[in-house]
């Protein structure tokens, strides 16, 4: 899977924010945050194909945490992605 | 992420609209959404609003436009145009004003979302109905004063 290659992570006065920039219309009015680890993940995992266990090695490279937690962390970040539709389409 | 524990992100101001100028000077249009009041009745805390990078030359009075004054942003009517600065006031507002140059007035309002309906603004109809609402401000206050007794 890959994230969607047209969002753009930008650090909006201090805060992690997803900006949209769409064909002609950027739509700030829906913005999306996240947290320094998500955040760390979508930095790593943009630009490029990756599987769920690349995004869990990552985390677990990175952080203190065992495995079965950062597999349902990676999980439930990627459902969320999804939902929003932060990612790309196959 | 933040964005399933929070119904909505509050950004500083600055910090926000610098994002914003940054879109627009690439030639996009951007949406906001409405924070804050003093913009009651026409534009109310919750709208859509686009915004679209405009010089104040080119806008016209009764524009809704975003200018920067004093350091923050703010979303105004332009009420009036001379020589060397523009005035913007809020709709809401009866006593202030805001004296800005030419300069800082960065983006026109082109369009008003309010429960799923978009609204063009640039009309001569429109900005006509928000100047009468700007110069009939102290009898509204008056009628205000009035209404509370």
């Amino acid at each position: 899977m890959r994230l969607r290659d047209d969002l753009i992570l930008r650090n909006v006065g201090g805060e992690h924010v997803i900006v949209d920039p769409g064909q002609d219309m950027v739509d700030m009015s829906k913005v999306f945050t996240l947290n320094a680890t998500a955040a760390f993940l979508w930095q790593e995992l943009h630009g490029g194909t990756f599987t769920t266990e690349r995004a869990v090695s990552l985390l677990m490279e990175r952080y203190e945490v065992e495995e079965t937690q950062a597999q349902s962390d990676v999980e439930a970040l990627l459902k969320l992605f999804e939902e929003q539709d932060l990612l790309e389409k196959e | 992420m933040k964005e399933t524990r929070r119904p909505a992100l509050k950004i500083e101001n600055e910090a926000f609209f610098e994002e914003v100028l940054r879109q627009l000077q690439e030639g996009k249009k951007v949406k906001i959404k409405v924070v804050g009041g003093s913009m009651a009745p026409f534009l109310k805390a919750g709208d859509g609003v686009l915004l679209q990078a405009a010089d104040a030359r080119d806008c016209k009075r009764g524009d809704i436009v975003l200018g920067e004054y004093k350091g923050k942003y703010v979303l105004h009517r332009l009420v009036a145009k001379r020589e060397q600065e523009v005035v913007l006031a809020g709709d809401a507002n009866y006593a202030q004003v805001e004296n800005l140059s030419y300069e800082e007035v960065k983006a026109v309002a082109v369009q008003r979302f309010r429960d799923g309906r978009v609204h063009t603004l640039q009309k001569n109809w429109r900005r006509a109905v928000g100047l009468i609402w700007y110069k009939t401000r102290l009898w509204r206050r008056v009628y205000k004063g009035i209404k509370k007794k």
